[in-house]
């Protein structure tokens, strides 16, 4: 099921918000468990990193929708944060706390359940992979996503994540077939990086998180920088 | 082999040739080093040129070629030491001043043998050395000051520098074919005549050069004049924006008149508050404004949206402005400026129910800057190779002028992605963020 939290001081445009999400569950199939709350402060005071989404008010009394979502974003990096504003000034410096877009009020049911569609299918894409293989005889389970990048050595690959390097006897062929194209790229025939963990490129280098520079080769450039566009830009969208 | 009548072009004279075309290019061009240092470099140079031809001229005939080309890498590293550029303009330029050598050297001796036939170096026979290549090399200073930016740097990509590599070598190979001694159709067999064919040649390889310069001149001019007018545009879009909002702040002003008399009329407290909120309510609208941290983005961002707003479309933005400060302001005007009709005119093709949307959000991410642009449109999109074509009947002029912005992108080391699902259009611009921030490991 998914937590909602619906935080506007105004109670014209908490019932809006509240019908949409009844309209949205009932046109989607949906359920959610919705808590409504009044101020910033109100939800603060017991937040436990309960909500899956966040529908935040900016212009409150007490503590403001900005205020609520950085004290937020403090303890809770998952949460999704939708902003509901009457001035888009104050939303514009949301990619602060990675909301990187707004409802403006008042609140077509069609722009909403637009905005939730954006929301729900960015959840589901978040869900945790995770890769199985043998090295030395013991067989891991490792986050995709804590792996920085795959090295090519002679018959073996090397699985190099944030905190330990894995050698197993594979291809990266094989390897490169079990992982996401859209997060794993060669940036030179021996190397498969996480895109996540890409830091910084400078002219043919591509910085690694950890401190590895890895070589970007001339036919690969193109394509790398454009699946690390991509990748960097599917962030909050 | 060359009759012993007609000596070939002293080494010498080749080595100053060089050194004088080389000056040619450096006249021009910006250079690294103050004047007085360049005085002193230059002469090193020239020496340096001729000794390579010198040097040259030891080697027994079969390595010929090998001293032609220590002569053109002496050449190169002149240029490349005194001039403020690439290595690859400075390969173009290597091609053109070698070229432009040949030329004026060949001239000379043509003229030399012509006038002086039995080759000794006499006082008529410096003069007229004297003469031709002062002569020349005026003449070329000022043909090529035309086209070249006086003190600036040229650009060249692989594909000029390539072309121009080759139109050099197969001047330099067929201007030189009469003197192998190989009996081709393109080879002269009679004295002068091998002189002339030489010249002939070179003239032709330096007009060919001149004109490919000329070319890419026009082409780069094109491109600015295109810039240009999409700046002029969005210019005009926002004098338009302007107008249309003095023309509503009046006629707000007028309405708001009638009800600040109401309200001084009004002796009820709970209608007179209900004026007031009224009056609020109806000057909301114009707080609104996009203040991202640049102005020059607020400004695309405000016209955009005003257009926008008569389609029915939302424009949405979480920006920190400031991280597209590395732009020009002509370079971000092309950039949002077509970024953001592209993406209205694709989301006016979707039905007008409230969800027609923009959404623009710039934020950073490790060393990168990622501005992302999308919007709603009706799902149907044509490719052409990897870039998704225009719909508009000419589409050749228009081409979604995601080509421009690609372009844009690339010259400040960024890239460009598009990706699209069926309800939503999506631009990603990934560039380099400029400088370091230390913060790079956390996340």
């Amino acid at each position: 099921m998914i937590r909602i939290g619906v935080v506007e001081d105004d109670a014209i445009s908490r019932d809006v918000v509240v019908t949409h999400l009844a309209h949205y569950q009932a046109d989607r199939g949906e359920t959610f468990d919705i808590a409504v709350f009044e101020d910033g402060a109100d939800l603060l005071a017991e937040y436990r990193s309960n909500f899956d989404v966040l529908l935040l008010d900016i212009e409150m009394e007490r503590v403001s929708g900005m205020t609520t979502a950085r004290r937020v974003r403090e303890v809770d990096g998952d949460v999704a944060i939708v902003f509901i504003t009457n001035s888009p000034q104050y939303a514009i410096s949301g990619y602060e706390v990675q909301a990187l877009s707004y409802l403006l009020k008042p609140v077509g049911y069609g722009a909403f359940a637009q905005e939730l569609d954006r929301v729900m299918a960015q959840m589901k894409k978040r869900e945790r992979r995770t890769l199985l293989f043998q090295a030395d005889g013991v067989h891991h389970r490792i986050d995709v996503d804590s792996i920085r990048y795959l090295e090519s050595a002679g018959h073996r690959v090397l699985i190099h994540t944030l905190t330990d390097t894995h050698s197993v006897v594979s291809s990266l062929k094989a390897m490169e077939a079990e992982l996401d194209p859209a997060s794993f790229q060669r940036c030179n025939s021996g190397y498969l990086v996480n895109l996540r963990h890409v830091t910084a490129v400078d002219q043919s280098v591509c910085h690694v998180r950890g401190g590895t520079q890895l070589q970007i080769s001339r036919p690969k450039r193109k394509v790398f920088l454009a699946a690390l566009a991509e990748h960097i830009g599917a962030l909050g969208s | 082999m060359i009759d012993q009548t007609l000596p070939d072009i002293p080494r010498v004279v080749t080595g100053l040739a060089e050194a004088g075309a080389c000056l040619v290019y450096l006249l021009i061009l910006r250079r690294r080093m103050a004047p007085l240092a360049f005085a002193a470099i230059a002469v090193v140079g020239t020496l340096a040129l001729i000794a390579t031809q010198a040097a040259a001229d030891l080697l027994p005939l079969p390595l010929w070629t090998l001293g032609m080309l220590a002569a053109v890498l002496a050449m190169y590293t002149f240029l490349r030491v005194c001039l403020d550029s690439t290595r690859l303009a400075t390969v173009y330029l290597t091609a053109r001043a070698f070229v432009l050598a040949e030329l004026v050297a060949s001239l000379h001796w043509q003229l030399h043998t012509f006038f002086l036939p039995h080759g000794a170096i006499t006082g008529p026979a410096i003069v007229l050395l004297i003469v031709t290549f002062t002569g020349c090399f005026v003449l070329a200073w000022f043909a090529e000051a035309r086209h070249l930016p006086r003190g600036g740097e040229v650009d060249a990509g692989w594909r000029e520098t390539v072309a121009a590599v080759a139109i050099a070598s197969a001047t330099f190979g067929i201007s030189n074919l009469s003197f192998t001694g190989a009996n081709t159709p393109f080879s002269g067999r009679i004295g002068h005549e091998i002189f002339y064919i030489r010249t002939l040649v070179d003239l032709c390889g330096y007009i060919a050069l001149y004109a490919q310069q000329e070319w890419r001149r026009e082409v780069r001019a094109r491109a600015e004049s295109q810039a240009m007018q999409s700046l002029l545009r969005s210019q005009h879009d926002q004098y338009r924006t302007t107008k249309r909002a003095i023309d509503e702040v009046s006629r707000k002003h007028h309405d708001m008149k009638h009800v600040v008399q109401a309200i001084r009329a009004e002796e009820d407290p709970t209608i007179r508050a209900r004026l007031v909120d009224e009056l609020e309510q109806s000057i909301a609208d114009y707080g609104t404004r996009f203040r991202t941290g640049n102005a020059v983005l607020d400004t695309v961002l405000q016209a955009k949206a005003m257009t926008a707003r008569d389609e029915g479309i939302e424009i949405t933005c979480v920006a920190d402005g400031a991280l597209l400060d590395m732009l020009t302001p002509l370079d971000l005007v092309t950039v949002t400026g077509n970024a953001l009709d592209n993406a209205i005119e694709a989301a006016t093709r979707t039905e007008n129910d409230g969800t027609r949307s923009v959404r623009v959000a710039l934020f950073a991410q490790d060393a990168f800057v990622m501005l992302r642009i999308d919007n709603t449109y009706d799902g149907v999109l044509l490719r052409e190779g990897d870039m998704p074509r225009s719909r508009k009947p000419d589409a050749d002029d228009h081409g979604f002028g995601l080509r421009s912005i690609e372009q844009t992108v690339a010259t400040y080391g960024g890239s460009m992605s598009i990706n699209a699902d069926e309800r939503w259009f999506s631009l990603r611009l990934l560039f380099p963020r400029p400088q370091k921030s230390g913060d790079s490991a956390s996340r």
